[in-house]
């Protein structure tokens, strides 16, 4: 069992490390595609008429796996106030939060798919790219924040999400 | 869509992440109205995030992130000591004019609080301020620092209404200003009734070294604005300029920015961007239920019908915004009650300008009012005061700020006026 919880916890340090590598290549994307129709609109006069689209979608991506990592490292905002003030209710309310989010969650997986699925025979704009490679992003992400929160759970069964896990 | 708030707020009480608790509601307001595909929750989280205004959001993080240094930090702080540091009132004002040059630069409210913070307080203290007297005011210069552009809060009020966000960047300039006089003169009062010394006058030739020491910084905003408010950049072409000065000034002219801090600045921002983002995903899909229940247009017809009119309505949603951002950390707090309000103050041709202005004010107080304000407790965390010794101080200067939000509120050409002079608005 402690094996298995040991295992788990480097699974999810290595997810984490990916996300963050992701995170690091996509926002350099998305600051070099947007400073470049800047300058060829500004500069060469001759905007690129992908750039804008193309940015969106990296945006689309930033966002759902930054919001994953901001899963594992306690990040989203929230009311602690009567966690702090009466600890006695955490025991129980740790759970019933965790349901909840997980619910949530699944259904933003599930219609994350049907989209993608739906988007698949659809085309961008601008970019010679079917619409799925955008729209998958949502279901990604909603998949690491499970795979995140079901990693908070293993590591210990009553803790609230709003608090990191400490090592 | 009552059993959705009632659950939200709810789940809120309960610890759940405000992001997934407007996601949870919201879907059990899609069950209950039958026939709602599920498909929405996918598609509006995605046509939220989409869109090319929000952009600006992870670029104005990144610039943020990049521009506090602790050098620049410093050079700034010099800056505002050397202009500012003899007015009666002493390092108060410094905290003030510093937090100016430092909104300028960065979107964030708790960035600047912990940047200037971590330079301020630690001189506070050394020239005798009380621990809880320094942080009330580096919390209040925060505070009034919200309505410096650029500005996160109106990136996204401006980009969920419409409302062109150059405007609202233009129009924060001269309620800011105003914002800072009026706690001046709060410092003057209570530098005279405290005692509190103020610092030699420098002479100019010093001056003048400390404004070439932060002169490379101080060109960003200058950048930034000057593209546009003169109609050059859109606010998000803007804010990735400001990233691409950040970079070579850091890395070249300062030389603070080493690669692997670069990198780490580029994770902080995506994970920053994604609860932002996320947040603002799932208020989207809740605003879609309100709209649908149709009970924000019945509620602003019969707030309309009561002959309430835009005075007392101004009021209200001022003495609403103050607890409801404090309590949601600002942000989360304006993107549920925004598909409420807004429709009412639309009725009541309330200019939407205005109104984000007023909205963006109120921020400011809230979110370093005790004893919730997450902007407080950095502060809290880098003065090392206790929450009451901090608050006793902390409470008559946002006393002062809630003034000034109402004075926004009655006295709309403090808005108009700027964008107004640059062409960005048009007088009815």
């Amino acid at each position: 069992m402690i094996r298995l919880r040991a295992a788990a916890l480097s699974v999810d340090d290595c997810i984490a490390k990916i996300e963050a590598g992701a995170i690091i290549v996509l926002v350099l994307s998305l600051t070099a595609v947007t400073f470049a129709q800047v300058v060829t609109r500004y500069v060469l006069n001759d905007p690129l008429i992908w750039s804008e689209e193309l940015a969106r979608y990296l945006f689309v991506w930033v966002s759902m796996i930054g919001a994953a990592l901001a899963v594992r490292n306690g990040g989203h905002f929230g009311l602690d106030l009567l966690l702090r003030r009466m600890p006695a209710v955490r025991p129980a309310l740790g759970p019933a939060v965790t349901i909840v989010t997980a619910f949530f969650l699944l259904v933003l997986l599930k219609s994350g798919i049907d989209e993608t699925v739906l988007a698949s025979n659809q085309f961008a704009m601008t970019l010679p790219m079917r619409m799925e490679w955008a729209y998958l992003a949502l279901p990604v992400g909603a998949g690491l924040m499970l795979f995140h929160l079901a990693i908070h759970v293993i590591h210990s069964p009553g803790m609230h999400i709003l608090n990191p896990p400490t090592k | 869509m009552t059993a959705s708030l009632a659950l939200f707020l709810a789940f809120v009480i309960a610890g759940m992440p405000i992001a997934f608790a407007l996601g949870a509601a919201a879907l059990v307001g899609l069950w209950l109205l039958e026939g709602a595909p599920l498909r929405i929750v996918a598609s509006r989280t995605f046509g939220a995030i989409d869109n090319f205004s929000l952009l600006a959001i992870p670029f104005f993080i990144l610039a943020g992130e990049l521009m506090e240094t602790g050098g620049i930090s410093h050079r700034l702080v010099t800056l505002a000591r050397v202009l500012v540091g003899h007015v009666r009132g002493g390092l108060g004002n410094v905290v003030l004019v510093a937090m100016l040059f430092f909104s300028g630069i960065s979107g964030s409210t708790n960035a600047d609080a912990a940047a200037v913070g971590s330079v301020m307080l630690p001189a506070m203290k050394r020239e005798g301020y009380n621990a809880g007297h320094a942080g009330a005011i580096v919390a209040a210069a925060a505070g009034m620092g919200i309505l410096v552009p650029p500005c996160l809060t109106m990136v996204v009020y401006g980009s969920i209404t419409n409302t062109s966000i150059a405007t609202l960047f233009a129009a924060g300039f001269l309620p800011a200003l105003v914002m800072t006089a009026a706690l001046m003169l709060h410092l003057r009062f209570d530098a005279l009734r405290l005692g509190v010394k103020s610092e030699p006058r420098v002479p100019w030739r010093e001056r003048g070294k400390a404004v070439l020491a932060a002169f490379w910084a101080l060109l960003l905003p200058v950048i930034i604005f000057g593209g546009i408010l003169g109609g050059v950049f859109t606010p998000t072409e803007a804010a990735v300029v400001a990233v691409i000065y950040a970079i070579i000034i850091g890395m070249m002219v300062y030389r603070e920015i080493t690669p692997s801090y670069l990198l780490r600045a580029f994770v902080r921002t995506g994970v920053t961007s994604g609860v932002v983002m996320l947040l603002i995903g799932s208020a989207n899909i809740f605003a879609w239920l309100m709209t649908v229940s149709g009970v924000p247009a019945a509620l602003a017809a019969a707030i309309v019908a009561s002959g309430a009119g835009k005075p007392l309505f101004m009021m209200l949603s001022i003495l609403v915004f103050l607890p409801l951002f404090a309590l949601l950390d600002g942000l989360p707090g304006m993107l549920m009650i925004m598909p409420v309000f807004v429709p009412i103050a639309q009725q009541l041709g309330i200019d939407l300008v205005h109104y984000g202005i007023v909205m963006t004010t109120v921020m400011g107080v809230s979110l370093f009012l005790p004893p919730v304000g997450v902007g407080l407790y950095i502060v809290l965390g880098l003065s090392g005061a206790t929450l009451g010794e901090t608050s006793r101080y902390l409470l008559p200067y946002l006393a002062t700020m809630t003034a000034v939000a109402a004075v926004i509120a009655f006295l709309p050409w403090l808005v108009y006026l700027v964008p107004y002079l640059f062409g960005l608005y048009t007088p009815r």
